[in-house]
């Protein structure tokens, strides 16, 4: 019997495992509520440690070029959109310093 | 689980840049917060890599008007400073500052400071010793030189009873005596003094070309 050539389907790429709990979490982050529209970004720091900051879509889609393209797939030079396997959403930059994003999340969830 | 924090985060960003010259950390001998300015550039920062551009904005347009943008940020740091040094013709910590606003002015492009920061960079070093010092680049020293004197017969009144060598930077302190009108007509001068332009270009970011 004849079939229909039908591709097998691509093997899903496997969603990466963050481990939240060896993350440090800034303090600053609970000025963002948890809930839908939130995703978080993960910044690689000094020595091997690692940070992240929950922040919502809307306030960095409106905010920054750049960032409405990173939550749209692109601009991967700067960032890199992942969903973790928890379906977390992720944003993964590299190069900056912690303390930056740390006085940055004051600047733009605070009057100045 | 680690955390970093910022002291400076305790006030907003105009309480912070009003406080400057209010006080000494007598350990780092500075007159501004420590943590104050690795804040400002590290909001600076994030704001450019990624397009922040309302934010970047508003941070400029704070630090113009609340770091020495306006005839009365300029009123205040030089208030301080009178109180400061007590008839002493300088000090280095007070020294110290306006180069390092002056670094800070460049490196984040706010050419709206540059007057200002001039101003106050003729309030700490007479001429002569402005000359000699490494600390201010040659281009601003030429244009603080270009201004003096302009600035000088303006707040002397044309009577110039100091002479080279006796720390005519004092007479620069003499705009926290004029009047709110003398002060704002200084102002309103600097940029043509210093071959900078007009405010508007400075403003929108224009530095004229005249002396570079």
């Amino acid at each position: 019997m004849l079939q229909d050539p039908v591709e097998p389907p691509a093997p899903a790429s496997p969603r990466p495992v963050y481990d939240w709990s060896k993350y440090h979490t800034f303090p600053e982050s609970s000025l963002i509520p948890e809930g839908p529209g939130v995703f978080k970004l993960v910044v690689n720091g000094p020595a091997h440690s690692s940070y992240t900051f929950n922040f919502d879509w809307p306030t960095f889609v409106r905010q920054s070029s750049t960032f409405a393209s990173i939550l749209k797939g692109g601009d991967a030079a700067l960032g890199q959109f992942i969903i973790a396997s928890d379906g977390t959403q992720v944003v993964q930059v590299n190069g900056d310093n912690p303390k930056d994003w740390s006085v940055f999340i004051r600047a733009i969830y605070t009057p100045l | 689980m680690a955390t970093l924090t910022q002291s400076y985060l305790v006030k907003t960003l105009p309480e912070a840049l009003n406080a400057i010259g209010s006080w000494r950390f007598s350990a780092g001998q500075t007159v501004v917060d420590p943590d104050l300015f690795p804040a400002i550039e590290g909001v600076l920062r994030i704001s450019n890599k990624y397009n922040f551009l309302d934010i970047a904005a508003a941070m400029k347009e704070t630090l113009a008007r609340f770091l020495v943008g306006s005839p009365e940020a300029l009123f205040r740091l030089l208030a301080r400073l009178n109180r400061t040094l007590r008839g002493s013709l300088s000090d280095p910590v007070w020294r110290y500052q306006p180069p390092t606003f002056l670094k800070f002015a460049h490196n984040h492009r706010i050419p709206a400071l540059l007057p200002g920061i001039y101003y106050l960079i003729l309030s700490v070093y007479d001429p002569n010793e402005l000359a000699q010092t490494q600390e201010v680049p040659a281009v601003d020293k030429i244009r603080c030189l270009t201004g003096f004197p302009g600035l000088y017969a303006q707040l002397t009144s044309g009577n110039d009873l100091l002479k080279e060598g006796e720390g005519r930077n004092r007479v620069f302190w003499n705009f926290v005596s004029l009047s709110r009108e003398d002060q704002q007509k200084i102002w309103d001068s600097l940029p043509g003094l210093f071959r900078l332009g007009t405010w508007e270009d400075l403003k929108r970011g224009v530095v004229s070309t005249a002396v570079s």
